[in-house]
Parts: structure tokens; sequence; C-alpha cells
């Protein structure tokens, strides 16, 4: 077990040297920031000047090696359009982005488990048929049309519930509802199917001819082992909510790293895009670290081999 | 004595989307108290149906129980309201399944899923319901007990979880265990030690044991009566003896001849029945056996016999008259 916990961490360290890596060089892509920063009107030797304070005129290499060894003490370097450490800015914005994942992981969870249980139980019935109906819509709509929806109705017609912005919980409401959907629909579907498979069991029947009643076998012997596929997409899920929040926090204008990210990139803030990009993925192999270590206490076979 | 399970002209379909397939079609048995039936057929004979039939363990729909009774402790099972059924399930009548290495819930200790049979019939508290757990562990010869009954299945070998799967049905002392297979799954060296544990047990606690088996070195060895079933119908029913000395019914004699016998060094060479099992979505008329038996009258496939008294304790389903 030991063993297992070292060589997973060794393992997210270099993926996050990778990921590391390559953020560096691909963020070039985006254009040059100089340019951008200056007015139509600089010259030559303003571009120059500025590109030499920014470190930007040094060999490619060069600068990798420094940005690099900032990363071992937790430098992620200046923001150049904030002109602070881009940690300072994510930090900033992360609280915002953990409200509304967890927000939207609440709905997701509280929606798909009820859901996906009672579809598996009552297989093949009316319940089961428009579970599995609102799965296809809820999977296959787009989180932007889903928001602008829930605006219309909600804030606009309705105006039950604020827009945009945030200061409230009632600002979360919207939100999470659409950055929760897609999840929702997927944890609700992957548990139904998980648990049809585990009621198939052959110790569910043992459960039965106990005595237990079927509700009481599904529930006592039937939902432990059906998260266990469940926990890995719920673990991917809190990443990507973390993470994948861009599309949602662009249309209710809520500031968090899914707009810090995009704002980043509008500016060619290439240490402030590195950042986030390498926030991104450390979030994403760290859950997946977490979801590996949980199946060990979920699974004896796991945990004791 | 009298019977502490009777099963009368039972009867049980499964009403698929296109097809109802009838696997069980007028099974009557009935066992006493620390006797032993076999009940022996190829497979798909509907053994496993009606095993699972007395406990009411089929999933309904698709299944459906259309006739005959099943009694225990003076009720019709197949009357009773769920409730009272899951009363009997594992207290009154439990059961043994066929495979060990799935029949166990992989991510519970062995003692925790003894202890909720106990903890449910018993009523007992969660640490006597351990200790009890412990306790029937003991009882089935599991070594070092304590320490077992933490442990999961994954850390127990295939004989191993067998005895726990039995310590599980025994835990609440039941009047009848239905064994179905119990030691098909098993290694050859492991198969004897689980019935003789089984024969041990019943000596103490004089349960009834209906006994489903492939193996007549098994029948011959621990049974009392022996059950034929060929097509989801009874087709000889009579004391072991009786079944292997002078069976009454054609496939009998070939199912003896084709099966194999642990209690015989080398064994006899094995005959195989010519044909294969009926097709219980279209079976055909008269007697199922009919196709396959070297003895068919041309009335055998238009009259379907019904299982007669031959001799005292003797029943045979067959136009044929006397022993073979
Ligand atoms: N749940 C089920 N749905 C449909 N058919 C079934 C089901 N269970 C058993 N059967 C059918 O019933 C017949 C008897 O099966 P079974 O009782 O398992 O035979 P045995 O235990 O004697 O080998 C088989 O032909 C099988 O296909
Ligand atoms: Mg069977």
């Amino acid at each position: 077990m030991i063993g297992f916990i070292v060589k997973r961490v060794g393992h997210t360290l270099l993926v996050l040297f990778c990921v590391a890596t390559v953020a560096f060089f691909i963020v070039r892509l985006a254009g040059d920031p100089v340019q951008q920063m200056l007015p139509p009107e600089a010259t030559i030797e303003q571009e120059r000047a500025l590109r030499a304070s920014l470190g930007f005129d040094r060999p490619l290499l060069d600068q990798y090696v420094s940005y690099m060894t900032g990363l071992l003490g937790l430098d992620f370097g200046q923001s150049v359009f904030f002109h602070r450490p881009a940690f300072e800015v994510i930090m900033e914005r992360l609280p915002l982005t953990i409200d509304l994942a967890v927000a939207a992981m609440a709905f997701t969870l509280i929606v798909s488990i009820p859901a996906g249980i009672v579809a598996a139980v009552r297989r093949g019935s009316a319940t089961d048929t428009s579970v599995m109906a609102s799965v296809l819509v809820g999977q296959s709509t787009p989180a932007f049309w889903v928001g602008i929806l829930l605006i219309l109705i909600f804030a606009v017609n309705l105006q039950w519930l604020p827009a945009s912005g945030t200061g409230s919980p009632a600002h979360l409401v919207l939100p999470a509802i659409t950055l929760g959907l897609y999840s929702a629909a997927m944890i609700a579907r992957l548990l139904r199917s998980s648990l049809i498979d585990v009621l198939g069991e052959d110790y569910i029947r043992t459960a039965r001819a106990k005595g237990l009643s079927g509700f009481k076998a599904v529930t006592a012997h039937g939902l432990r082992n059906a998260s266990l596929p469940v926990v890995t997409v719920v673990g991917l899920e809190v990443g990507s909510l973390l993470g994948g929040a861009i599309l949602t926090e662009q249309v209710f204008s809520w500031p968090g790293i899914g707009r810090l990210t995009v704002e980043a990139i509008t500016y060619r803030d290439y240490p402030l895009m590195q950042a986030t990009v390498l926030f991104l993925a450390a979030v994403f192999v760290i859950v997946n670290l977490v979801v590996d270590l949980s199946y060990a206490l979920l699974d004896p076979r796991v945990r004791l081999s | 004595m009298s019977s502490v399970l009777e099963i009368n002209d039972l009867h049980v379909e499964f009403r698929l989307d296109a097809d109802t397939v009838k696997p069980v079609n007028g099974v009557s048995l009935s066992v006493e108290a620390g006797e032993t039936l076999a009940v022996v057929g190829e497979s798909g004979s509907g053994k496993t149906a009606t095993a699972l039939s007395i406990l009411r363990l089929h999933p309904t729909p698709p299944c459906h129980y259309t006739g005959g009774e099943i009694l225990a402790g003076g009720r019709d099972l197949l009357k009773l309201p769920e409730r009272e059924m899951r009363a009997i399930r594992g207290n009154e009548i439990a059961m043994v399944f066929q495979d060990p290495m799935t029949s166990l819930n992989p991510l519970k200790s062995v003692g925790a899923q003894i202890a909720e049979s106990l903890r449910l019939h018993q009523g007992l508290s969660r640490s006597q319901a351990r200790a009890q757990a412990v306790q029937a562990l003991r009882e089935v010869g599991i070594p070092n007990p304590e320490q077992r009954a933490g442990e999961y299945p994954h850390q127990f070998s295939g004989g191993m979880r067998q005895r726990v799967m039995i310590a599980i049905a025994l835990a609440c002392r039941p009047k009848v265990l239905i064994a179905d297979e119990p030691t098909t799954a098993l290694d050859v060296t492991v198969q004897a030690q689980i019935m003789e544990l089984l024969a041990g047990l019943q000596e103490r606690f004089g349960m009834a044991i209906v006994l489903i088996t492939h193996d007549l070195g098994v029948v011959a060895r621990c049974a009392d009566r022996v059950l034929v079933m060929y097509g989801g119908r009874p087709v000889e029913l009579a004391a072991v003896d009786e079944v292997f000395a002078a069976p009454r019914m054609p496939y009998t004699r070939a199912l003896l001849r084709s099966m194999p016998r642990s209690d015989v060094p080398g064994g006899a060479p094995l005959d195989p029945i010519p044909g294969s099992p009926p097709n219980l979505f279209s079976p055909p008329g008269g007697c199922a056996f009919h196709p396959r038996c070297a003895l068919a009258l041309p009335e055998c496939s238009s009259t379907v016999p019904p299982l007669t008294e031959r001799a005292p304790g003797h029943s045979a389903a067959c136009l044929l008259e006397g022993s073979l």
C-alpha cells in the first residue's frame, strides 16, 4: 500500500513536469504579448525595451530554465497584465471558482444519485425511461446555451434570481446548475448502469436469500460496489468543475479561474497562461491521485494487496 | 415423520418479451427433518429454477408462479406476503449456491456477512452477532475464526468460501437447507471435504437437505432419496439404493451411465445420452424424453405419463411398466 502511494505520487510529479514544459512552449503560440501591449505608433526601440524588461528577449531555453527553476519554489512568474505574481492572482480568484465547483457538485450529486438508483431499481419502467431521456438532454445540451436559457427564464422573465455577478448564495444557483447539469446526467447514467450490473451479481441474490428486502440488498450490498466506477468519474468531474468552468463563468460573468484563463489568453499574458494551465493540470492530477487512494478505502482487494 | 418441506405440482413460468419458458412443470417433492433428498438431472432440467422458487428468489416479472403449492411450517409459501417470506429466507429455509467465488460480497468482511442474517432474524446486537459469527465459522471448520471473521472473501480459497456460505446459511439453524451444486465449482479434493462437512452439520442440527448435484458419488454417499428431473418435470423419485439398483425410467438409467461417480475408483466408462435436452421454448409433445429414448413406444410422443407410484416409495413417470 505504501509502495502504491509512493509510486502514484511520483507519477503525479512526472505528469506535472510534462504539463509545465508543454504549457511553456504552447502559450508562445498565442501571439506576441509585446505587440499587443504597445500602441500601434510605438517605435522599434520602445518595443525592444519593453521586450527586454519582460525578459522575452532572452533565448527560449534560457527562459525555460529560469521558469522551471522558479516553479520549484512555487514561483509562477509575474503576470504581465496585472503586474503581480501570477500565483497571487490565481489565489485571489480561486475561492470563487471553488464556491461554484462545490455548489455545482452538490447539485450534481443531489440530482444524479437518487435518479441513478431509482432508474436502476425500476429498470424498464416509465421512471427509468424519463430519467434516461433527461440524461440524454442533459448530456447533449451545451453549457452556454443552458446558461443563457436559465438566465432568460429565471432572471429576465421570472426575475427570481440574479443573471450575473457574485455576492450572495442566490448568485450561485444558476451558474451551479449550468455547470453541474452535464456531470449530473453523466453520473446518473453511469450509476444506473453500474448498479444494474451489480444487481445481477450472485452476492445480491445471497443477500436476498438471507432475508434482506430488495431495498436493503441494494443499499447494503449494491451501492458500495456500484460506486467504484462512479467514484472515478466523480473525481474527474471535480477536476473539470474546478477548471472547466470557462464557458459558465463567461456567461454569468463569474470572475473565477475560468474567466481568468480567458483574460490571460486575451492579454497574451504568458506567465499567467502558464500558471493557469499548470494550475488546472495540477487540480486534475491531484484529484486523480485522491480517487486512486479512495479506491483503496472502498475496496479491500486494493487495500490489502 | 412429517415433512418440513413439501412441494405439490409446482409450475413456474418466465414470461419473456417474445416467449414463455416453463422451467418447472409440475414438480412435487418432500423432505423430512434430517433427511437428504438429492435432485439430479442434466443442465437445464429446472433444478436451480425449482430451488430458487422455494425461496421465491426469482425476479417477478418475468417469473410467475403459476400453480401448485410449497408447504413449510403449515403455510403455503406461494401465498405469503413478501414481508413474511423474508422472515423465512435464511431463517427457516436457507440456501447455498453453486459458485462461492461470486456469491459473497467482495467488499464486506465474512464475519459481517454472517452477522447480517443473525441480526436480521434473531435481533442480536452488533457485538452479539459478531461473536455468533465467529462461532459459526468455527462450526464449519475454518481455522482461527476470530481473526478470519474480519477478513474479506478474496483472502479465502474456494473451499473456504463455500464453508463461509454454509456458515451463513446455517447461522440461524434453518429447518431446510437447499444446496445447489455446492461442490461443482470446487477442486475434487475439496469437494469431498465440503460434503463431509454438510453431513456432519446435518447430524448435529438435524436439518433437511435438498441437494442438487451432478455427482452420483455424492448421491450414493449422502442422499437418502433421489428425485430425477427432466425438462422441468420430475420423472423418477425413489430411495437411493432403488434408483441405482432398479431404475424405472429409461432417462434415469441413461443418466446414471452418463454421469461421473467420484466414489468408484477409476470410474465406470461414461456413456453420454445421445441427442440434447429439450428446448424449453418449444418442448416436444408427450414425454419430453421420447426423442432420445431407446425404448420409446409410439404413444410416448402423444401421452405425458404422470409420476405414479410403482412400488412403495418408488415413483416413475413412464409408460413402460416394471423395472428396466
Ligand atoms: N431468469 C431466467 N429467465 C429465463 N429463463 C430462465 C431463467 N432461469 C432459468 N431459465 C431457463 O430455465 C431452464 C432451467 O434452468 P435451470 O433451473 O437453471 O436448470 P438446472 O439448474 O437444472 O441446470 C433453462 O432452460 C433456462 O434457460
Ligand atoms: Mg443449476
